[in-house]
């Protein structure tokens, strides 16, 4: 049983090898496109539609793919190394249309957005919005950020805060704010022009809006984790588990393209030395720190996730010690990321600084992509402290 | 009158807090411009800040090393641009100042009184120059020239291709300075940070340059100013030089002190500031920013008096100096992406100070000033070996 796992696993990985590879000119491409545009580009929407990269993350049952943590984590981390924003994008899509597939109710809704076609979901389930009962279903009005990607997608998450018919917080039995996360269409919300940003200009991530928007009942998306209503084990996990995975692989795809990068440009002759980048033995400790760091951080990510995956199949919960492992792996990664960036952009020199430089662009991407609430310092402290918790 | 160091750095100290306001205000108009904003130059000339390192005998200032850190660590702490736009254009115009004949500076600096006559330009041997009659014909391209489009002059260094190099000698050099309507401003500078200092690259095509506003070589013995003019040239540019580090690092303290009462991270219940991962690294930053601060304090009063008797005496102080330069920015930087990353979301938006801050000090930390070979050549100075003049 398990040989035969680990073979479909690899049968997988290296189809999605073959399929980010046969994109990864296109992507590369029309980056500096979408850095310009401040969303991405619409040949790398195509080219990732072509390759299924949007429904890597979702349940079969609504037209997903639903491939192992392994498997995403390396088609996610090889399309950011081809193109950061491309990267970013697709796990973005891929992970809230995953979510939304797996804990949309049946119904209006549901119908809507999985009936026809995949969808390309984007948002946050962070309750910056209200959702007011009205005639059977609710009044929205919110403001909500980081919509990766929206301007190319046909749904977004929107978090709020359930009120009462007199515009009341509405509070469950141990007296704490009720929310959830209603599923919108993008058709229905106004997108800001907000996202003018250091690094990832490429995402579209701007702000967006909902005023008096009303929606039926079949909207309301259960929130977080618990009692997936599709999928596979996979699903049933904490949702900042499900979806740390991509913020992580976002990172080495990052760190792997500075790398790459580094090495492309390290015969460049500096003025002050009068030698090659490549031939001075400092820059050559550096970049070979940076080189196994980032190495590691894969191997390291791609082992948590199997083991949780394994876990899940086994029929074993993540339960909140593991969701900790889990997060704080994300923010190690993230920190490891930064560092080998920090260390390929500064061995360039000043050259680095320009605009039409390219390690420009991948520092500035890793500086944004190293603030994500996902894998900020305090999933540590979480970590440290079911560490040092009594048995 | 005889003022105590003391009394000048509390009046001038003064004297930078009455413009704060202003430089802060001119920020964005100093990005959005990429060079000072007409408001800014306007501040810093009221102030006198751009004659802060000249001899007293044309109008200057010629401050004592630990005066000129304050004023460009103040002058930073309220706008990286216009911080590190006075440090140049105050050294570049002691450059001038202390070094070209008496025939050329009475000239140049006959109408400082009302208009301080601002110097920038490039010290890389990046043009060729040849010998005419009365002077010399120049042509070349540089880069880095922050302050241009306000400065008056602008120095280039060149190579002499007619002269043969000696036997174990650099090659032959001149650096001249032409008056600005003599060269060509590129728009060339689009960069990740320090935007607003205007740091395009310039053109000399077939300028001449009479022999008074010449010098065979660069490392020149001044013939005015006080001690720290006399100092060797790398360690003269110090004093002001880490200045912008302390002020960036003050600012930073500044800022995440404020924003992070203000902000409450996604998910989390507690503001910033309750945080005690975060307490612990605001003191420790704080800390940090003292010993810069008092380190700085000793250091230049070190090597206003320390004695030079040879060239490796000069030279084994300059790489010292640049040694604790590229310390103070890796402190900075250090203190930078603290704040940045426990700020958030908020920080990667490009208006916000605290990614404009690790845009300006990553940025400044790739001057070949402070690059690693800074600390290569303090390591071998320790270990014996012998170190040759040079960068």
């Amino acid at each position: 049983m398990v040989i035969e796992m680990d073979s479909q696993l690899k049968r997988e990985l290296a189809d999605w090898r073959e399929r980010v590879e046969s994109v990864a000119p296109t992507l590369r491409a029309h980056g500096p496109e979408s850095v310009e545009l401040r969303t991405l580009a619409p040949a790398s929407v195509a080219a990732l539609e072509e390759i299924e990269a949007f429904k890597l993350s979702g349940p079969r049952e609504v037209g997903g793919l639903d491939a192992h943590p392994t498997t995403q984590l390396e088609a996610f981390v090889d399309l950011a190394r081809a193109d950061v924003s491309a990267g970013w994008c697709t796990m973005v899509q891929s992970m809230v249309a995953g979510l939304a597939g797996a804990h949309l109710r049946e119904g209006e809704a549901f119908d809507r957005a999985f009936g026809s076609s995949y969808p390309k979901f984007s948002g946050t389930t962070n309750p910056e919005g209200t959702a007011q009962p009205f005639e059977g279903g609710y009044r929205l009005n919110g403001r909500w950020s980081y919509a990766s990607g929206i301007r190319h997608c046909e749904w977004v998450l929107g978090g709020v805060r359930l009120l009462d018919e007199d515009g009341q917080q509405r509070m469950d039995e141990q007296g704490a704010p009720l929310w959830t996360a209603m599923t919108i269409p993008t058709d229905g919300i106004e997108i800001e022009d907000s996202w003018h940003v250091t690094g990832l200009q490429g995402t579209g991530s701007p702000h967006y809006r909902a005023n008096n928007l009303v929606l039926s009942e079949s909207h309301q998306m259960p929130f977080g984790g618990a009692d997936p209503r599709r999928g596979s084990a996979w699903f049933d996990i904490p949702m900042t588990t499900f979806l740390v995975v991509g913020v992580a692989a976002s990172c080495i795809g990052i760190a792997e393209r500075a790398l790459d990068v580094f090495r492309e440009h390290s015969t460049r002759v500096r003025f002050s030395t009068g030698r090659a980048v490549s031939m001075r033995s400092a820059i050559r400790n550096d970049y070979s720190v940076a080189a196994h760091s980032v190495e590691a951080a894969r191997v390291y990510a791609g082992h948590v996730l199997a083991g949780a995956w394994e876990q899940r199949q086994r029929g074993e919960p993540i339960n909140q010690a593991d969701e900790s492992r889990i997060r704080a792996m994300g923010s190690w990664v993230g920190d490891v990321c930064l560092d080998a960036v920090r260390s390929c952009y500064r061995g360039l020199g000043a050259a680095a600084n320009f605009s039409d430089h390219p390690m420009d662009q991948i520092n500035r991407d890793m500086l944004a992509a190293s603030n994500h609430v996902f894998i900020s310092q305090i999933n540590y402290e979480l970590d440290g402290a079911r560490r040092l918790a009594p048995d | 009158m005889t003022t105590t160091l003391s009394d000048q750095r509390a009046e001038w100290r003064e004297r930078i807090a009455a413009i704060g306001d202003t430089l802060r205000g001119e920020s964005e108009a100093n990005e959005e411009l990429r060079q000072l904003s007409p408001a800014t130059e306007a501040a810093l000339r009221s102030v006198d800040a751009f004659s802060l390192c000249s001899p007293v005998e044309l109008g200057g200032v010629d401050a004592h090393p630990v005066l000129q850190m304050q004023v460009a660590s103040d002058i930073t702490s309220h706008d990286s641009s216009a911080g590190w736009c006075t440090l140049i254009g105050a050294h570049e115009s002691a450059w001038v100042a202390s070094r070209l004949p008496g025939s050329a500076v009475e000239r140049i600096f006959a109408d400082a009184d009302s208009r301080w006559p601002v110097t920038c330009g490039s010290i890389a041997p990046e043009g060729t120059a040849e010998q005419v009659e009365g002077g010399w014909m120049v042509n070349g391209r540089w880069g880095w020239a922050s302050g241009i489009h306000h400065s008056d002059y602008v120095l280039a260094q060149c190579r002499i291709p007619a002269q043969e190099p000696e036997p174990g000698k650099p090659p032959p050099l001149v650096t001249v300075a032409a008056p600005k309507s003599d060269v060509v401003v590129e728009d060339t500078w689009h960069t990740l940070g320090m935007r607003g200092t205007g740091s395009t690259h310039y053109r000399y095509d077939n300028v001449f340059v009479p022999d008074e506003m010449c010098l065979l070589g660069f490392e020149r013995p001044p013939l005015r100013g006080g001690e720290w003019l006399r100092r060797p040239t790398i360690t003269f540019l110090t004093a002001a030089g880490y200045g912008f580090p302390l002020g960036v690092a003050k600012r930073a303290i500044e800022e995440i002190t404020g924003q992070a009462t203000a902000h409450t991270r996604t998910g989390q219940r507690a503001s910033i500031s309750e945080q005690q991962h975060f307490q612990g690294d605001l003191g420790r930053c704080v800390a940090q920013l003292e010993i810069m601060e008092g380190f700085g304090h000793h250091f230049f009063e070190e090597q206003l008096t320390a004695p030079v008797r040879s060239v490796e005496d000069a030279v084994r102080m300059d790489d010292r100096a640049r040694a604790v330069l590229r310390w103070a920015h890796q402190a900075a930087e250090d203190i930078v992406r603290t704040a940045h990353e426990h700020a958030g979301g908020p920080a990667v938006y490009s208006e916000n100070v605290l990614g404009r801050l690790l845009r300006d000090i990553q940025t400044v930390s790739q001057h070949v000033i402070q690059t690693q070979s800074a600390y290569i050549r303090r390591g071998q100075h320790q270990l014996g070996i012998p170190v040759r003049p040079g960068l």
